[in-house]
């Protein structure tokens, strides 16, 4: 650990007892020892599980356990008074002068301390529990899932909701090009250093034969093609021009496709998000056009 | 600007967090969805109030008639409670098309807020008060058939079940219903990380996107460590991401977990006591239990979103923040005189002890309950409260609302069931939307019948409606009607909430999933008829409480 990191330590952790906190920093939480040894315990199966030394099914029946112990250490009196002995030898979380058994560490027990057997083997058919490919499943989404981060966005609320106005073929001045234009409402309550993103969800939909496609597509508020209007953001999809798979997919399905819906939200770089607009019908292209 | 390091509790605090409620658009009808299964409760009512659905062969059905023309009356007298509009010019062109002017004239007393239900001059939109427009819906109509009985039009329609089903979404925005609490050591590493990245990002940069891996890794070691192996490689590696890659979407975690922010002031879960465990036949602390995500979905296992959310809230400590959060204050259910079981009082050890995911939440029964009592203690300024009820009933058809998950294809089912809605509500046929509505009186008889029995045990409340029974008998009955050998393919499925929250075709596929399986269509449309003839027993019914 650096000198920088060691600093920064102290200070947070200063701050964190209430050293440098504002008036309206929350109390932590009550934490006793046992408790604490529970989340320590649910903590490292997490991330066994992560790195894939615990199998889902193994992991639930862990976490489980701990949550009943807890909920036991709640509700009985005698179970919190030996738990205060804090003699828990062989880290069961059973207080050890109730304890029958010397168990492995993370490892579920009964009540008096000695390992539970499995109610069926990990991935055994007709088992309840997580099979490897949820395991699987579970795994990918830690790489898959994405979490923004946006310095900028710490002073910025939840972003209003942006609602969907019209679409239609236009001009695209900035860009010197032509191509759809998409028009929202623009949300206005962002600061200046925070970015703000549009995400829009579109369903179209054709018959013979019938097909019906969704898309997501993403633009910074920066991409807007009218930033000098208070009340509409009009976002681009030039013809002509290579565009990213799902803006290519949009612009190509709003020529061949008849029915068209969409609905739009607004996100922040702190992950804060507008609900959801409700969903606009519009099945053709605007009849006037929608110029940006 | 804030110091770096008041910055620090900011941390990672939204990062993880709120997975869970997709948070309102995440575990809920989408608000269309609750809007408009209110409104074709109001319509039906006010068709049968019209003579527009035939009841003369059945005596029950033309009492419920005349039922529902005195509830009419009286909720049309009722205060919308309606704030002003956002803004009074209007930008949309359909809008604008509708109204033949970009500033409608609302009429309003003042204050706007004291403009009756049956003087709404305007359908207003989903996002009234969150939106930037001037908070009307254009595409508004009240359906084929029902524009007979109320045909749509500026200042002539009847708009009260439009705004009864605005507000009937409103428990989706209570964000301080839930807040989460970060663990200062578990805040510690997410601190450390976001001045690394402050540091090397040489603002301004906009926003980098970190994978939860990566986010996961860091709370685990730098603590230790400092930002330094994995750590150091997953952040950099976003950071140069952050300039060259292309995103076409975001990851659907907002509504589960925050990103970095104020998680505590700023970011709520406000689903989480928006589900009624039927599944499980009872609840450590209430009759049945609301969510407890260790033991979710319709077999008592989590599936890989729910498990994902576990890992985070354990690896970084998040538990219930009992003492902002108005969830437990309001939803834990005490002394109430509904003689349906009461719930167990938690203190704020119990709430705060484990981890979020391994904390049982209040159950939609209690929602309910909570907004009834709310509106019945005082009608005049309740009508906002009257929504309490009104989402519930409308979680109460989803079947992941009933088993307790947040996972199990919970979003990509919501959001095929709003693609799929005009035609679940036959909104473009005229005959089949007739049939349908006598079909759906006639069932709001089975309801009504709940009500009149109950009152009838307890001559005490002879205008108290049990939305607590009720709402938990809706909820039997929508786990009775998915319930089978192929439950676990539909409406469950393990692998559709871990591909939706990923944005791309894997995540398009989830929702045509929904819209497109065979059989699906007949056991929603079922679904939807029978929460909406909860909600005209529950309305004809609430209408006895008022003078």
């Amino acid at each position: 650990m650096n000198a920088k990191t060691i600093g920064t330590l102290g200070l947070i952790l200063m701050f964190l007892a209430g050293c440098a906190g504002g008036g309206t920093r929350p109390s932590p939480p009550d934490r006793r020892p046992y408790p604490q040894w529970i989340d320590e315990d649910l903590r490292e199966a997490a991330r066994r599980f992560i790195d894939g030394r615990l199998t889902g099914q193994q992991y639930l029946a862990l976490v489980r356990d701990r949550s009943g112990k807890v909920r036991r250490f709640l509700d009985d009196a005698a179970w919190r008074t030996e738990v205060a002995a804090l003699k828990d030898r062989d880290g069961d979380r059973v207080p050890d002068s109730r304890d029958d058994c010397r168990t492995p560490l993370l490892q579920p027990t009964d009540e008096r301390g000695c390992p539970m057997p499995p109610d069926c083997a990990p991935g055994t058919p007709g088992c309840a529990g997580p099979t490897p490919e949820r395991d699987r499943k579970t795994r990918n989404l830690l790489d898959e899932a994405t979490l923004l981060f946006d310095p900028g966005c710490d002073d910025s609320p939840v972003p209003q909701t942006p609602e969907p106005l019209e679409w239609g073929r236009g001009d695209q001045t900035p860009a010197h090009t032509t191509g759809f234009n998409l028009a929202v409402t623009k949300v206005t309550n962002q600061t200046p250093e925070c970015e703000l993103f549009y995400e829009m969800e579109f369903r179209l939909e054709r018959q013979a034969p019938h097909v019906v496609r969704h898309l997501t597509i993403l633009f910074k508020a920066t991409e807007d093609l009218k930033p000098g209007d208070p009340r509409r953001a009009v976002f681009g999809l030039p013809l002509g021009q290579p565009l990213p798979p799902a803006r290519t997919h949009l612009r190509d399905g709003l020529l061949l496709y008849l029915k068209v819906q969409w609905r739009v939200r607004a996100v922040n770089g702190a992950q804060k998000a507008s609900p959801w607009s409700a969903l606009r019908v519009q099945d053709d292209p605007a009849s006037g056009g929608v110029d940006g | 600007m804030r110091p770096s390091l008041a910055s620090a509790r900011l941390a990672l605090g939204a990062l993880l967090g709120g997975w869970l409620v997709a948070a309102a658009p995440a575990q809920a009808h989408n608000a269309k969805v609750h809007r408009d299964m209110t409104d074709r409760a109001y319509e039906i009512m006010l068709a049968l109030s019209a003579g527009a659905i035939d009841t003369s062969e059945d005596p029950a059905l033309a009492q419920l008639a005349q039922d529902a023309t005195t509830a009419i009356q009286k909720l049309r007298n009722l205060p919308a409670r309606l704030p002003s509009p956002q803004q009074s010019v209007c930008v949309d062109p359909a809008t604008v098309k509708m109204l033949g002017t970009n500033t409608p004239n609302w009429g309003a007393p003042s204050p706007f807020e004291d403009m009756t239900l049956g003087a709404v001059p305007f359908p207003i939109s989903t996002a009234y008060i969150t939106g930037v427009d001037c908070g009307i819906d254009p595409s508004w109509s009240p359906g084929a058939f029902f524009t007979t009985v109320n045909p749509p039009g500026p200042g002539s329609a009847d708009h009260t079940g439009v705004v009864l089903g605005f507000w009937a979404h409103q428990p989706d925005d209570e964000v301080d219903d839930w807040h989460i609490y970060f663990r200062p050591t578990n805040m510690v590493g997410f601190s450390l990380m976001k001045e690394y990245m402050e540091d090397a990002l040489a603002l301004p940069a906009g926003a980098i996107w970190v994978t939860l891996r990566c986010a996961l890794e860091c709370a685990g070691s730098v603590l230790t460590l400092g930002i330094v192996g994995d750590c150091k490689d997953c952040i950099d590696e976003a950071i140069q991401d952050s300039k060259n890659a292309v995103h076409e979407g975001l990851t659907t975690v907002d509504g589960l977990f925050p990103g970095f922010g104020d998680h505590t002031n700023v970011d709520a879960y406000t689903g989480m006591g928006h589900h009624l465990n039927v599944v499980s036949s009872s609840g450590e602390f209430d009759d049945r239990s609301g969510l407890l995500v260790e033991s979710a979905g319709p077999n008592g296992v989590p599936d890989p979103l729910e498990i994902l959310t576990m890992l985070a809230a354990d690896t970084l400590g998040m538990t219930v923040h009992h003492d902002p959060s108005l969830g437990p204050k309001r939803y834990e259910i005490l002394g109430a005189q509904d003689f349906h079981p009461n719930s167990v009082d938690r203190d704020e050890d119990d709430w705060q002890f484990l981890s979020f995911p391994h904390t049982p939440f209040t159950p939609l029964d209690n929602l309910a309950h909570f907004g009834w009592q709310a509106f019945r203690a005082n009608p005049q300024v309740g009508v906002r409260e009257l929504g309490w009820p009104l989402h519930a009933i409308g979680d109460a058809i989803v079947p992941m609302h009933v088993a307790g998950t947040f996972g199990w294809g919970h979003r990509p089912y919501e959001d095929a069931f709003e693609r799929r809605l005009s035609i679940l509500l036959s909104t473009g046929d005229v005959e089949a939307a007739k049939r349908e509505a006598l079909a759906i009186a006639k069932r709001a008889l089975v309801w009504r019948k709940l009500i009149l029995d109950w009152r009838a045990q307890h001559p005490g409340q002879a205008t108290d409606i049990p939305v607590r029974d009720l709402i938990t008998q809706l909820a039997t009955q929508t786990l009775a009607r998915v319930q089978g050998p192929s439950m676990l393919v539909w409406p469950f499925n393990p692998l559709m909430s871990p591909s939706y929250v990923v944005p791309g075709p894997t995540r398009e596929g989830t929702i045509t999933f929904y819209e497109t399986i065979p059989g699906s269509a007949a056991t929603n449309k079922t679904l939807l008829e029978e929460g909406i003839a909860a909600e005209i027993a529950f309305l004809v019914s609430a209408g006895e409480v008022l003078p």
